[in-house]
């Protein structure tokens, strides 16, 4: 699935790039012009698709720090300098 | 007097923002700067998005539909859903992993210790300080253009200061806390205000027959008078100049205001949030502001126009729309939700300048030791000022417009988005060639925009497209190149940057 999710991702950048809407004079809804409306979609998809990279191609080794306990803010003064640092 | 009493009271609120943060502060630089890594998936989602929407977004998108039409949100919204998202995913969490593990604050930290060189990361700052100045300057002229707008009463010059004095001092009180705070309700009152605004204004277009035949008769108006700005095509609109416009959203990824509210996280996880909304989000601040902006071409009120076609400063088209369709009470509601939009950046931006000079040049050259924590967030506040006073005085010069603007200020950042992802993705990137690479995004830029003129506009092209397509070009080679040219960074410090995940657990 994770190849399928960034597929999509591809795809909408694709799409995005298509100029075949772009004289369309459909309104959508009586006042959102063709162009706009495909464009509005393609942003909703995109949401979609994310949402699918998400779930599917998370990287799984990211959580392993707690919060607080990554090594020691050397950059900050009057802070453990380094400590535990390689 | 209305309006300007209630934009007023808007800004004391954003004061009291800083004060409680101040309360929740542990009173650390740490706490200053980072919030000490406990913003949640909301909370980042929100501070993200406010700060990537600026004047840009709801000032400069409508003045730049004003002028070119609906196409403007195919330029900008919907790419920009995908390609921040990307830039969130592929640099925002892996940058998250590695600050947290090495304890990194800037962007400047990193690339010295990815790079193994002081002097580059002082090069870099420099080149950072000056990209960030014309964002400021976006948000400094946009928050004047919308007070004087709405109010009529308060000079251009005034509402800028008024805009920087208040965030200058809910930032300086309340610091990152308090700026993810005020970011997350600012966000959350010009997405409200924003729809809000788009609706009176479609109500009063329709000429009190309610808000959907408002909607339709506006477009319809357009549809009669100005049939091209429903479309896109030449001569604004080429394919070559339309996928140029992808590359702008990339700058996001090399933003220093973003990299330090990705690190305020608090945990990987975080950001999935962020990821998978902030496409919606675009479309429901963006979709309002274009189609306001481009009913603005041909809105007429008792026979004559809303808007002088041949208005000079589209920075006001979208002041003056709220202005003449709503009452005062609304207005200035609607004026404080602008406000809100351009301070959430703002914030940021002058926080994130503070900390990298504190961090990456003072405490870098003078020693760590040798200040109190008291004494390093000092430091930051007075630079901050400096910049500020210098940004301030550029904006009474002549102004340009928002959007013009902003593209220029994003294409000298989308140049340095090569230097990140290979730092992050790429063994053999070298000192030599991210210096090259540095360097040549300055070039470049410059040769540019000295061709293109000035106020910028976007009619310059090269090649058919926005210079930042040839910006971004040279930039990958000169990082290329040269990197396969030099000596590759030592095992030491690859193994720091490219660990798996038993590394990992071990450092933690």
């Amino acid at each position: 699935m994770r190849y399928v999710a960034w597929t999509l991702i591809c795809l909408l950048v694709v799409l995005h790039q298509c100029t075949l809407p772009w004289q369309s004079k459909t309104l959508w809804l009586g006042f959102i012009p063709g162009v706009l409306g495909y464009h509005v979609v393609i942003s909703l998809a995109t949401a979609g698709a994310w949402a699918l990279v998400v779930k599917f191609a998370w990287p799984a080794d990211l959580d392993t720090s707690s919060p607080g306990t990554g090594v020691p803010e050397y950059v900050l003064p009057r802070e453990d300098p380094g400590e535990g640092d390689s | 007097m209305t309006q300007l009493a209630i934009i007023i009271g808007y800004l004391c609120l954003l004061l009291g923002f800083g004060v409680l943060a101040q309360r929740r502060s542990q009173g650390t630089a740490r706490d200053f700067m980072l919030a000490s890594h406990s913003i949640g998936p909301v909370l980042l989602l929100l501070s993200l998005f406010g700060t990537t929407m600026t004047a840009f977004a709801l000032v400069g998108s409508t003045g730049k539909s004003f002028q070119w039409g609906v196409g403007v949100y195919a330029l900008m919204a919907s790419s920009s859903g995908v390609v921040h998202s990307l830039c969130f995913f592929l640099v925002g969490v892996k940058i998250w992993s590695i600050g947290r593990r090495n304890g990194y604050t800037t962007q400047v930290q990193y690339f010295r210790e990815r790079l193994e060189s002081r002097n580059f990361g002082t090069l870099l700052f420099v080149v950072l300080v000056l990209l960030v100045i014309p964002y400021l300057l976006i948000g400094i002229l946009g928050g004047g253009a919308v007070i004087h707008g709405i109010t009529g009463i308060v000079p251009t010059w005034l509402g800028s200061l008024m805009i920087c004095t208040v965030v200058l001092t809910y930032v300086f009180i309340g610091g990152m806390r308090g700026t993810a705070w005020a970011n997350a309700f600012q966000t959350v009152i010009f997405m409200v205000l924003g729809l809000v605004a788009f609706l009176v204004i479609a109500n009063k277009l329709g000429d009190g027959e309610g808000i959907w035949s408002g909607l339709v008769k506006a477009t319809a108006h357009v549809q009669e008078d100005h049939p091209e700005k429903l479309v896109m095509g030449p001569p604004v609109f080429t394919s070559l100049f339309f996928m140029s416009y992808l590359l702008i959203p990339l700058s996001a990824a090399m933003f220093p205001h973003i990299f330090q509210h990705w690190l305020t996280a608090r945990s990987a996880s975080t950001f999935k949030l962020p990821i998978i909304v902030h496409p919606i989000f675009i479309t429901i601040v963006w979709l309002p502001c274009v189609l306001v902006g481009t009913w603005a071409t041909s809105a007429m009120v008792n026979g004559e126009p809303l808007i002088p076609p041949d208005l000079d400063n589209v920075n006001a088209v979208l002041p003056m729309m709220v202005a003449k369709l709503s009452g005062p009470v609304l207005s200035g509601l609607l004026a404080a939700g602008i406000l809100a939009a351009v301070m959430s950046s703002l914030d940021s931006q002058f926080l994130c300048l503070g900390t990298m000079f504190t961090n990456d040049i003072v405490l870098e050259i003078q020693g760590r030791d040798r200040y109190s924590d008291r004494q390093v967030v000092a430091l930051a506040r007075g630079f901050i000022v400096g910049i500020v006073v210098v940004t301030y005085l550029i904006s009474l010069l002549k102004p340009a417009g928002i959007f013009d603007l902003a593209i220029w200020c994003f294409s000298g950042f989308t140049g340095l988005v090569p230097l990140v992802v290979a730092s992050l993705y790429w063994k053999r990137i070298t000192l030599a060639g991210a210096t090259a690479s540095v360097l040549v995004t300055v070039a470049s830029w410059i040769y540019f925009f000295s061709q293109a003129g000035y106020p910028p506009d976007l009619k310059y092209k090269f090649l058919g497209m926005l210079p930042v397509a040839a910006i971004f070009v040279l930039s990958t080679l000169a990082l290329v190149v040269v990197s396969l040219l030099t000596r590759p960074p030592s095992d030491q410090t690859l193994a720091r940057f490219f660990t798996d995940g038993k590394d990992r657990r071990a450092a933690s």
